[in-house]
Parts: structure tokens; sequence; C-alpha cells
């Protein structure tokens, strides 16, 4: 009698289908061009699903999320640059060798490993300092935002390795064997990861795991009384997260065919939590409809208006902001959410006998951001 | 159960002192005192959120001093009902028992949880005992005050606890629900050793097997809670403090 299942298949599940099918079928109707533009997108869904299920689900606002996508693209980047011998941007500071640290970046596969495992490790340290000296709230935005501008700053002044500010550019795009993907190709790999992806947040947030870290958010004190170390949930998410979007910045790669430090630093980590703050957080389809929904404006509005485009993005999203203040589809949820509360606080049968109620008349709080 | 001579001192101010205890295994002992007498301090420490500045503190012979309280709740296995409800919000009063119950409570173990028949039996069977199986799927917020209170009396049972300890289970509540409160601590945690810290007189007798009176910090008697109603050292102090003469 008691049926029910994790995998509550509310409205906000239909956006994302609807989202996915659009995604799938959009080459049939956009130019080449779009399609491009479309890959960016889909990476960009990923790189915001990373920071959903760090801040939407555990509440942890990472300020700096793009270190993680920065240094997993840096990693696939340096292994295509070193991949034929010293790039230009090394052998004009007279560097006339691969560095030692960055030959084991010349095997393709080991590069694509490490473009997860680098940012993995570098979150795994990071939350392991941050996480056991009980940092919380204020202080968890501030130490990260330094991080991520210290990182930028590191990548700017180590031109000799990294390129400097101009980055690296010209990238070559996947390639199976020697065949390099066309633009079609490359843009339903992306999508067939991002939609991995997703099917593993959605796993992830709908599991005991993705439970704790809900509980961790709304009263983490009382959850070490029941037996859980906040510290390590917090930690693995961290790392999980991490990872993700080290897996976004090395998608980006081949499709941008180029990085530089604005892909690492404050700003575009400031990009990510505007998409969040204006689709909403902790349901994931928020965050994905953010992303898709900014990167579009961004790019249609620039065509339009090539000199006021920022000014009219900017007060999109304030008004997002001001009158949304979960986001759109935080706000959607949380509006079903209230309602459905107070339905539960006026219901007379609860006092009354023999009464029968069947689980499922209820949606249960899982949508709630 | 057992204290050994467990000091605390907040900044000088020794607001526990010296205070030795024993608790039988499957005992239901009942602190009382008046405020400042330092019975909150005390579960404070059992459940290691508080480090006592002396004296050790042991569960089952094992020490358990100075633990995290992560460690005490999970590996140790001490289940803690707070003063006022303390749940989670958002959650339903289903996932709030899903969330407490015991043996799942690892990062691992959470990646491996499956909500199976065994484990939805369980959490059926404890919903039953707090009287909310018919609001499992009801946000906690939207419950009343004394339901919110039991509902974080069967988050503690879902913890599989050796040791239970209550911080005033009854505070806020009718008449009515107070008694009922205490039949449900009679039969849900009859086999259990039950550490609860009340005000409620009336609450006090239905529950208690044995009643340590605390003053200022100290151990003031210990006993029956018909022996500690004619000990005439605490008559005084209840009647000083003027604590509504009840004991009296």
């Amino acid at each position: 009698m008691m049926k029910r299942n994790f995998n509550h298949i509310g409205w906000d599940k239909y956006i994302d289908l609807t989202l996915f099918a659009v995604l799938l079928l959009f080459p049939l109707v956009g130019s080449l061009f779009r399609v491009e533009m479309m890959s960016k997108v889909v990476v960009f869904i990923i790189f915001a699903l990373s920071l959903d299920i760090l801040w939407g689900s555990a509440g942890l606002m990472n300020l700096g999320q793009a270190m993680f996508f920065g240094l997993g693209g840096y990693v696939l980047a340096l292994s295509y640059a070193t991949r034929e011998g010293v790039p230009v941007f090394m052998s004009s500071f007279g560097v006339t060798q691969v560095p030692w640290f960055m030959q084991i970046l010349q095997n393709t596969g080991i590069a694509i490993i490490l473009g997860m495992v680098v940012p993995g490790m570098v979150a795994g340290l990071l939350g392991y300092f941050i996480f056991t000296s009980k940092v919380k709230g204020v202080f968890f935005n501030i130490i990260t935002l330094s991080l991520a501008s210290l990182i930028e700053l590191f990548f700017t002044n180590q031109q000799k390795y990294t390129g400097g500010a101009n980055g690296i550019s010209g990238l070559p795009p996947m390639s199976i064997g020697a065949e390099p993907l066309s633009v079609l190709e490359h843009y339903y790999v992306i999508l067939a990861m991002g939609l991995l992806v997703y099917l593993f947040c959605r796993w992830l947030t709908n599991s005991r795991f993705g439970m704790i870290l809900k509980s961790v958010r709304e009263n983490e004190s009382r959850l070490q009384f029941l037996g859980f170390n906040p510290a390590a949930f917090k930690l693995v998410i961290f790392v999980i997260s991490g990872m993700i979007a080290g897996l976004a910045g090395m998608l980006y790669i081949p499709i941008n065919s180029f990085i530089s430090p604005n892909n690492i630093g404050v700003v575009f980590s400031t990009s990510v939590l505007v998409w969040l703050a204006v689709g909403g957080r902790g349901n994931l389809t928020g965050a994905m409809l953010g992303a898709f929904m900014i990167t579009w404006m961004e790019s249609l509005l620039s065509e339009q208006f090539e000199n006021v485009w920022l000014l009219l993005l900017g007060a999109a999203m304030l008004a997002v902001v001001l009158f949304f203040p979960k986001g759109l589809i935080g706000t959607l949820l949380d509006w079903q959410y209230n309602r459905k509360i107070e339905r539960q606080i006026n219901r007379p049968e609860f006092e009354s006998e023999g009464l029968r109620l069947n689980g499922n008349e209820f949606a249960t709080a899982k949508g709630k951001v | 159960m057992e204290l050994h001579g467990v000091s605390v001192s907040f900044s000088g101010f020794l607001a526990v002192d010296g205070v030795s205890l024993s608790v039988k295994k499957g005992e239901t002992r009942v602190i009382i005192g008046p405020n400042g007498a330092g019975k909150t301090t005390i579960i404070d420490m059992i459940t290691g959120k508080t480090q006592p500045t002396g004296g050790r503190i042991f569960l089952n012979g094992v020490d358990i001093t100075g633990r995290s309280p992560h460690e005490i709740a999970g590996r140790h296995k001490v289940g803690r009902k707070f003063q006022g409800p303390n749940l989670f919000n958002d959650l339903t009063v289903y996932e709030n028992i899903e969330v407490a119950l015991g043996g799942h409570s690892t990062v691992m173990k959470t990646f491996l949880y499956r909500r199976d028949k065994a484990v939805e039996e369980e959490i059926k069977v404890i919903l039953e005992q707090i009287n909310l199986y018919e609001k499992r799927d009801v946000v906690s917020t939207a419950l009343s005050h004394g339901e919110r209170q039991w509902l974080e009396m069967g988050m503690v049972i879902a913890q599989k606890p050796q040791l239970i300890v209550l911080d005033e289970p009854t505070a806020g509540m009718t008449a009515d629900e107070t008694y009922k409160t205490g039949e449900m601590i009679k039969t849900m945690m009859k086999d259990k050793t039950v550490i609860v810290v009340e005000h409620d007189i009336d609450f006090v007798e239905q529950i208690a097997e044995t009643v340590t009176v605390l003053h200022q910090g100290k151990l003031l008697a210990e006993g029956s809670f018909a022996e500690v109603k004619k000990n005439p050292k605490v008559v005084q102090v209840y009647l000083k403090d003027d604590y509504d003469g009840e004991v009296a």
C-alpha cells in the first residue's frame, strides 16, 4: 500500500523532457552556426548542473565554480597544445622542451581522465580544509570567491606555461581516429554527455545521499545528532560537483577552440550563478533552463542590439530576480508547494475517523527549492 | 551509562559540578531540577554537544568523553530529542523518519540505500506508534506543535539507539498530549535506556523509574519518585525557588 517512489514525475520533469526533446531535434531546424552555438549551450547546461547539485541541494553557494570548469578546460587545452611538441606560447619564452609536468598530458586519454580528476582533487583539498574547519555561510562564499580570483591570477601570470592572458588558441575539434568530427556529430556527442550528466544528477539528488544533502542545507546541526557527519557529505558533493564542472570545461575546448583565464575566473563564475538565480535552484530544471535562456538571449540580443544588449540583458535579469526571487522554476515550484501546505493545514478530514489516504494524493515535498 | 564526576565550566561559571550518575540498562531515568540546575548541560555532554572540562562519560563501559556528536549518535547509538522540536522542515513526515533511520548514515551507505520492503515496514511501524501514519505525506511544518514533538520522538526511535535522551519532550503540549507522550515513552522505549529531562511533575510521576534531582550544577537527591518527593532538601529547593510548589 505504501507505493511511492523516489522518481516521482512532477511537471518540472516534463519541462526537462521537453528541453531534451528540443535539443535532440534542434539540428533539424537550426543552421550549422546555431547548432554550434547550441553545443555551447549544452556545455553550459552541464556546468549549471554541476553548481546546482552543490548550491541547490546542499546550500553551498560556490562563488568560484568556474575554477573547476577552467581547470578541466586547461588540462585538455594543454594536452592538445603540447601534442605536437612545444607550442608557440611556450617557445617564445625560451621553453625548448615540454615541461615534465605536462608530458603526461601529451597522451590525450590520460588528459581526459585528468580533466576530471584534477578539478576533483582541487575540490577535495579545498573542501577538506573548508569543511573540517567548519567554515560556513558567507565565509564559504568569500573563500571560494577569492580562490577563483587567485587561480585566475595564477593562470594569467604563468604565461610561459598557460599562454597568459591571451590563453591558448587554435585548439582542434574532437576526433575519432584521424577524422575530426563534424559540427553535427560534435553536437550529439556533447548532448549525449549532457543527458548522462543530467540523469546522474537526478539519480544523485533523488537518492538517500541527496536527501541527506537537503537535510544539511535545512538543519545541519540536527543531522549530527542522527549520526551523520555533515563535513563528509559536503566534501563528497564538492568533489562530484568539481568533477562535473571539469567535464564541462573539457567539452568546451573543442567547440570553442580557445581558452583563456576568463573561463576560470570570477566573471565566468558569476555567469553560472546568474543562470541559477534566474532559473531557480535545487530542482535541476531551473539550472538547465537558466543556462539555456541566458546563453540564447546573450547571443540574440548581441546580434540585434550591438550597443545596448548588455544593458537589456541586465535589465531582464534584474526583473527576474526582483519579481521571482527564487528563479523562474523555483518560484513556480514554491507556489505549488505553498498551496500544498495550505491544503494540508486546512484538512478537516484529519480529525475524522476511518481516513484513507493513498499517499499519492499529496505531492511530496521534493519539488521545494 | 555512567557519568564519573563530570564538570563543565563556561568561562569561569561552573554549570555542572562533579556530577556522578549511573543509569542501568533498560532504566527510565528522569532528571529534574530548577532552572539553571545544569540538566540540559548534562544532556549536551552525553551527546557530545558540549565537552566536559572534568570527569568521564561511559556508555556500556566505553569511554565516550569528548567524542563528536555524529560519532556518539552514529557509532555509539545515542539518540537525542531536542527541547522544542528540531526537524527538517522541508521534508515530509515520512522523509523525516527516513533520514533518521539508523544504520544508513555513512556517505557510502547513503549511496547504496534502497527504500525496500523491510525499510518501508520499519517506517510504517514507527509512524503508527507516533500516531502520524495518516499524515505521513504532510510536510513537517504543517504539523501541530505536539505532533512535531512526536515526530521527533519517532526520529529518535528510527535511529535504533541503545540510549535515548529526551530534553523536555512535553514542552508546550496540552495535558492530554502530555499524557499520550508519557504512554508513548512507556511503550516505544520499554526496553531502552532512557534519560528524560522534565519540568512537568505529573509527567515525571507517570514515566519515572528513578528520579535524579539537580540543583546549581550539583546532585541533590536520587531515588524513586515517592522518595524524592518526600526528601526535605528537595522540598526546600523547590519552595525556595518558588517552583510553582508542584513538588511540595
